[in-house]
Parts: structure tokens; sequence; C-alpha cells
């Protein structure tokens, strides 16, 4: 929409931006009701109907129904272009906050918009944020006011970064395949090692998983496109973990927990206690679970860090209006987080001693930006592996867009519920699933990924166009969410780093007072010769 | 027939007023999404603007919302009119 570029701008800008202000100030979200209501209803100016969705004229006061043409004859009466209007849908759909130009007769949309609507959105989020922890103000990077970075990108070609490469099966490595692809497209993993924080030729590690991960990553975003084998990555692989060798087909998820491993080990700066290496930057939480003594009302926490959750499929039914039996991925979630029942004889309570019965609930304590998920398919009967195994196949019916807010700790907890923040901090949207089709033994994986909102289908080497709508049908083994809007802390050197820092100050030091020793040394054999 | 619309403007004035409104979206909202009905028409919507030679928006909104109406799944629809009721009660008492 030319008028876009040419009209958007000053007044029209700023009253936009004061929409979408106004739009997040106003939805409560049902909650703080008793507080009156500082904010007037709009009402349409054509036909006085009380507005739920208002369509804004961005030049001047009127604001009016969709519906029946209001806002669109008002814009051609007035000769007005634009109105906008803030679709908030219950929070579980971040809207475009839509514009619509009454000389094209249509929604239009550009990269300014989007930006005005970010910027602009998070701004009045961040106001009402009563934060303990401060957060950084939200925002964009703009690589051309930094003259370093200026000089960084002359002289640098820009290609197509899309990834969509099909990896070669090597002998029944489908479940390595499935599981790189996931990590390939995982838009925190992929800007890491993209940016060259990991160069493998600088690296002096053996066997180092980082630098696999680094020339996966070069290999799969070059401008190659013929089907790639991740032999070295297999190789580093079995070396790396024992049980992972040979060429039998091993279990996706099995290999997904033990590359995370590998790769933290190999990070730079990782620690055993609040590491902060890219793996556990992306995918590390905290489950919290609370034990409450039914006796005395004792609660004991702890809190565990995880990589992922295990979700469990033996769920009782529900059927949809079809008939057909459905379980949903909030339905596992809500299994997860119940409280449950703790006997007498598997609790002792410690402030009350003996033993009683209690009940024991799980909540999310701290969210990844990267949340993954496994539905326990695979059921063992008895305690060894090889014993008859029986794989569910249950469909689940998974979101394209997830809000784990009603799974955290504080909304479990039943109290600060009006502390818990903004919404879009709770928000996740799908970019992978993993498929697994067949029995235990003799199966098959094939995955699908998302690049922005291309939704594509890997089988191996085959890579196809596919869409949400063919993913979502498919049956999940695994499936990967990434938050909407990642939130930072204001910048802290890492500790490691300032350790470094401060050995080498004092190592300066300490230089400098053998060097005045020396130097005293001298003078006083000087002295004793004369 | 005009009492109607009359009623219609002041239970809805009334219902956005005290925010009871905003509740009722909450709580459909997630189960609309979690039904996959929010995710069906977002699929339809763009299988229907690829096969637009002339993308118009309005032309998407009137296919989606029949097509939203009518796919509407029954239990939210039955909890929705439910709280609707429950709330017009609760006024003409």
């Amino acid at each position: 929409c030319s008028h876009l570029a040419t009209e958007f701008i000053g007044d029209v800008e700023t009253k936009y931006r004061r929409v979408v202000s106004w739009s997040i100030a106003r939805h409560s979200n049902g909650r703080s009701l008793p507080k009156r209501r500082k904010i007037a209803i709009p009402t349409c100016g054509t036909c006085n109907i009380t507005l739920v969705r208002p369509f804004v004229c961005l030049h001047c006061s009127y604001s009016g129904c969709w519906a029946g043409s209001h806002v669109a004859d008002h814009l051609k009466q007035s000769s007005h272009i634009f109105c906008t209007s803030n679709n908030l849908f219950a929070r579980v759909d971040v809207s475009s906050g839509a514009i619509f130009c009454s000389v094209c007769d249509d929604v239009v949309h550009n990269h300014t918009l989007d930006r005005a609507y970010l910027e602009s959105h998070l701004k009045a989020e961040e106001r009402r944020t009563v934060a303990k922890i401060p957060r950084e103000p939200f925002k964009f990077w703009e690589p051309l006011a930094d003259a370093e970075e200026v000089s960084a990108l002359e002289g640098t070609t820009a290609i197509p970064c899309q990834g969509r490469r099909g990896l070669l099966n090597l002998g029944q490595t489908c479940y390595l395949n499935v599981i790189l692809q996931c990590l390939v497209h995982n838009p925190l993993l992929r800007n890491h090692f993209l940016g060259d924080k990991h160069n493998h030729k600088l690296c002096k590690i053996q066997d180092c998983a980082c630098c696999e991960m680094d020339k996966l990553y070069i290999e799969m975003y070059s401008e190659d496109t013929t089907p790639f084998g991740p032999v070295s990555f297999l190789a580093t692989t079995w070396r790396k973990s024992a049980e992972l060798a040979g060429y039998a087909q091993h279990d996706a998820h099995e290999f997904f927990i033990a590359s995370l491993n590998h790769i933290h080990s190999n990070c730079k700066g990782s620690t055993n206690i609040s590491c902060i290496c890219i793996i556990h930057s992306t995918f590390a939480g905290q489950l919290q679970s609370d034990v409450k003594c039914e006796r005395c009302g004792n609660v004991t926490s702890t809190v565990d860090p995880i990589l992922d959750v295990n979700l469990e499929l033996k769920e009782k039914v529900v059927r949809d209006d079809k008939g057909n039996p459905v379980v949903s991925l909030g339905a596992c979630l809500r299994k997860y987080t119940q409280p449950e029942k703790l006997g007498p004889k598997e609790y002792t309570c410690s402030k009350c001693g003996k033993g009683s019965s209690a009940s024991k609930r799980l909540s999310f304590r701290k969210l990844p930006p990267v949340l993954s998920f496994q539905f326990k398919r695979f059921e063992h009967k008895g305690s060894d592996k090889s014993a008859s195994a029986r794989k569910l196949d249950t469909p689940v019916r998974i979101p394209a867009n997830l809000d784990m807010m009603p799974f955290t700790t504080m909304s479990v907890k039943d109290n600060d519920k009006e502390n818990t923040g903004p919404p879009i901090m709770y928000q996740y949207e799908l970019f992978a699933v993993i498929n697994h089709e067949g029995q235990m033994d003799n199966g098959h994986y094939t995955n699908f990924a998302r690049f922005d909102s291309g939704w594509y289908r890997f089988d191996d080497d085959k890579v196809t166009h596919s869409s949400l709508g063919a993913c979502l049908k498919s049956t999940p083994y695994m499936c990967f969410y990434v938050k909407k809007h990642l939130e930072y802390k204001p910048h802290m050197t890492p500790t490691y780093i300032r350790t470094r820092e401060t050995e080498a100050v004092r190592e300066r030091a300490l230089e400098q007072e053998k060097e005045a020793a020396r130097q005293k040394e001298l003078d006083d054999a000087l002295l004793a010769t004369v | 027939m005009a009492d109607v619309d009359a009623f219609y403007r002041r239970i809805k004035l009334r219902l956005v007023e005290t925010g009871e409104w905003d509740r009722m979206k909450v709580t459909i909202g997630p189960k609309l999404n979690e039904s996959g009905w929010l995710d069906d028409i977002k699929h339809k919507g763009v299988e229907r603007a690829s096969e637009m030679d002339q993308l118009s928006f309005q032309t998407l909104f009137e296919a989606l919302s029949k097509a939203g109406h009518v796919g509407l799944p029954l239990p939210a629809r039955r909890e929705l009119q439910a709280m609707i009721r429950e709330y017009l009660e609760k006024q003409f008492e």
C-alpha cells in the first residue's frame, strides 16, 4: 500500500501508537474489577452501539463498527485514509494491530507498521509491569547506528537463510535427523551458531559437540540444497555416548537429551549450577514441587532444574463433538500440574513426624525460552528395556499458540495473581514437531518444522512444503515451542569472565610486586658494594 | 421488535461496563484454542488466501465468519450460552 509509506507519519502514527497503548491498558483480563473503570467505553459514531472491537479512525476522533460498513463509510465521507482495530483475542493471539486503508479498500501492512505496533505494545506492557527484578526496556537492534557494526557489515553478501536441507539416512539414523532438524530450526540455537559464537576452526577441544553444531549450521544454511550426511556429528556422538553407538534404531528423545548434555559440557564457561551456556539459556527451566502434609499443613518445596517436559498419555480420553477420541496438550499439562495424593507409607512429614498422607503438586517456576515436550508413547512392561513394550498411538491435539500461565507456580498457588507480569511472557509459538510411525523397534521418525510462517515436512533427505494444518493433524511424539518475546535482565558480565579479569588484575599486581622486590635487591646490592 | 434491539444494546453496554464481557472472552478463548478451532480458522484463512488472485480482506472475513460460526465446538458454544443465560437471570431478578 503506497499510502502507508507516505501517509503513516506524524500525527497519524502517534494516534496509532496511542490506540495500541490504550488497548493494552483497557484489557484487564477480567481480573481487577473491584477498581472502578477509569477508561470510558467507546460507542459507534454511526449506530451508537457499545463497541467491543472498536475500529478507530486515525485522523479524527471517530470510532465505529466494522459491520454495516459504518467505519468504511466514515472514512470515505471524510476523506480519511486509515483506521485500525485491536484484536486482543483472549490474550492467546497477539495480533498485528491491523490497519485498513480506505483508498486501497483493504487491510494493509508493512514493516514500519509492525515495528510501530511492537514498540507501543511492549512499552505499554512494560509500564504496567511491577517487577522485583528490573527488566531491560525493549529496544530494536539498530545496526546502522553503530560505526563498528556498519564497517563489519560492509563488503558482506547477504544470502538466503532458511536451512531447508534434507539429511541423509546413514543407516537407521532417522532419530538423529529429526533431532538435528529441530535444533537447526530452533531460533535461539540458530542465532547463536550463525552468530559465530563457537567457531570450530578456533576450538581445540577433542570431540567437541559445539564444533559439530557449528559445522552442521554451516552446512544447513549454505547455498547447497542437496541432502547432507551428518557423518562427523554421528561419529562424535558415538564416541561420547557409548549407549547411542551402533546402527540400531535409537530413541530420538534419548539422543536429544544426550546431545544437549554434550553441547553444554563443551561450552565455554559452562557450570553445574546456574549455567549460562547456550543450551541452558535456551532450554533450562525450573519445576517446583510442593508437598503439603494433610495433617499439619506444612509445605515442603523443592525446585528442580529441567531441560524438557515429559507428559503421560494415559488419559481418560475425551471425545470431541464428532465422537473422535482426543487428548489435548492442555489436558496433559493439567494432569501434570494437578495435586497428587501420597499415602502415609510414602510420606513422613518433617514437622509433625509420623507418616501421614500428603498432596504433592508440580508447577513451573521458571519457563525457558524454548519449551520441549515429549509424550511418553513407549510403555515398558516390566523394568528392563528388552521386555515387551507397547506403543501408545493416541492422537494428541497441540495448539499453534500456547499460553503457559495457568501452569506456573504463581497461578497454581492462588495468591499473587495480580503480579504475574505481561501476558506475552507466557506465550509460546510452535516451531517443530517430531512424529514416529510404526512400532518400538521398527519405526520411522519424520518431523515438521517452521521457518517464519512456512511449514515444511522433513523425511530424512526429502523436504517438502507443508502447512500448519498438516502438522497439527499428525501425531506428535515431541514438540517444540519458542517464546513469542524474550525478556532480558540488565546486562551483567558472566561470572567466568569476571573471574578471568580479577585473576588477570591480580597477576599483574603480583608481577609489579616481584619487579619492585627485584629492584630493591639490586639497589641493596649496589649499596653494599659502595 | 425495536424493543429487542434496545434491550440488546443495554445488555451489551452492561456486559462491557462490568467487565463481564472480558471475563467471558477469557474463559472461552483458551477453550477455543485448545479445541483446535482457532488453528483451524487460521489454516482455512491461509488456504483461502493462497487461492485468491486478488487478496481482499472483506472476502476472507465473510467466508471465515461463516465457517467460524458453523465450526464452533459444541461444548464451548454451550458454555458461553450458559454464561450469558446466568448473567441475564441475575440482571432480571
